[in-house]
């Protein structure tokens, strides 16, 4: 049930929390060891930059304070990728509805770049699969945000249709470090997901 | 003097603000050792109507479902099949789903017949096959909204494997296509503790979506 919509139909009881599972060892939980980071060279022509959500709605200090930190390293990683031919293609979302000029100008979209605009899954309910296809587009450079809402999401949907998908850690913002973290752990090591997800930053990015 | 009661409020907030403040690190992998979790989330009461709920039983089959490749699924067998057996016995639509195979070659493609037996299929308990999110596989439908829809069903209750992948991402399709999504903790599991406690920070701390997370024993059918 999306938020804001109606109230659940069935009957509630008091809240109470109970013996269960992950809730009764949850401060003692470790995260597995942090994933390594590798050096990659990418084919300009079969490559294409990824922009998640770089709209004013949800990157900025309050909502995800990362995002407005790190828009200087996506924007040298935007020039880089412009100066070599790779196709960019930014999205928006529709909670909170975002539009095309929305996007932060230090990395706003240029010329006809794409846009497509969804919630979360930026696969669903868009043409994002035909505008990569008929490109030729065979790997995803991903960044934005939120971690745990469209980087997640999309990243595992882009692997599920053979895209080879390329995170950079250094290019995501989530609600909080712990979504990052997970995130980044989720992407790296998921079952179908290890294998097609490559993790990386910026500046081991080769053209 | 400043009553006391006052200041807890304030605590509370300190302690949130403690974990959900990102850092300005270059990256997260700098800040991955000091990292923690936030507060458990609260698990709630519930009590469904048996004719428009659906228990969906995810990919709980013998081959990933064992003491060796997840002991935490077998673990949560027993805790199921209770479950299983008040939604069956309330007349609760039970819906059961596989996964296709990555690698066919090393790993043939799951059929019913692999459920772990406490869990097995009875009559013509509905199958669902895709990875994941168990309404879409690639740019498919896989029939589950359709399924959902034809039996009036509007609150969905997904249990299995594994947590953060098959039960987390359906539950956030489901939520997205409009039903009440109802999770017991105790009835998803992942290869370990992380991935059980990510899965069910994630499905309760969305600002785009609402699941409800309890246990088995907090599910009543009525």
């Amino acid at each position: 049930m999306l938020v804001g919509g109606v109230t659940l139909a069935v009957g509630f009881g008091t809240s109470t929390l109970r013996a269960a599972s992950v809730i009764d060892n949850w401060a003692s939980v470790k995260a597995p060891s942090a994933p390594e980071l590798k050096p990659i060279q990418i084919d300009p022509k079969t490559t294409a930059l990824l922009m998640l959500d770089y709209v004013k709605q949800i990157c900025n200090a309050q909502r995800y304070p990362n995002c407005p930190v790190r828009l200087p390293t996506v924007k040298k990683l935007l020039d880089q990728a412009r100066a070599n031919g790779v196709m960019v293609v930014y999205t928006g979302t529709t909670i909170p509805p975002s539009e095309r000029t929305d996007i932060d100008p230090m990395v706003a979209p240029t010329g006809d770049e794409p846009f497509v605009k969804t919630v979360l899954n930026k696969f669903l309910n868009t043409d994002l699969e035909k505008i990569l296809k008929d490109k030729g587009i065979a790997t995803l450079i991903m960044v934005g945000q939120a971690a745990q809402g469209a980087v997640i999401t999309t990243g595992s949907e882009a692997a599920q249709r053979g895209f080879k998908v390329i995170v950079a850690v250094d290019g995501i913002a989530g609600q909080d470090d712990y979504y990052e973290q997970y995130t980044v752990w989720h992407l790296g090591n998921a079952p179908l997901l290890a294998n097609r997800v490559t993790l990386t930053s910026t500046d081991l990015i080769k053209f | 003097m400043f009553p006391t009661r006052h200041l807890l409020p304030l605590a509370a907030l300190a302690a949130v603000l403690s974990y959900a403040v990102p850092s300005s690190a270059e990256t997260i992998i700098d800040e991955w050792p000091n990292v923690k979790a936030p507060p458990p989330p609260e698990l709630k009461s519930v009590r469904l109507d048996p004719k428009t709920t659906a228990l969906i039983l995810i990919d709980l089959i013998k081959q990933t479902c064992n003491d060796q490749r997840r002991p935490r699924c077998v673990g949560s067998i027993p805790k199921i099949e209770k479950l299983l057996a008040a939604a069956r016995a309330s007349g609760v639509t039970v819906i059961y789903t596989l996964f296709p195979s990555p690698s066919p070659a090393t790993f043939p493609n799951p059929v019913i017949g692999d459920y772990v037996p406490a869990l097995a299929p009875k009559g013509d308990e509905p199958v669902v096959t895709s990875f994941v999110d168990k309404f879409i596989n690639g740019d498919k439908d896989t029939g589950l909204q359709k399924l959902l829809k034809d039996k009036g069903i509007t609150t969905v209750v997904p249990v299995g494997a594994t947590s953060h992948n098959g039960v987390l991402f359906t539950s956030v399709g489901a939520a997205f296509r409009g039903f009440n999504v109802i999770v017991p903790v105790d009835g998803m599991s992942g290869n370990n503790a992380y991935e059980d406690q990510a899965a069910a920070y994630t499905l309760t701390s969305s600002i785009v979506y609402k699941v409800t997370l309890t246990s088995i024993d907090m599910i009543k059918f009525q």
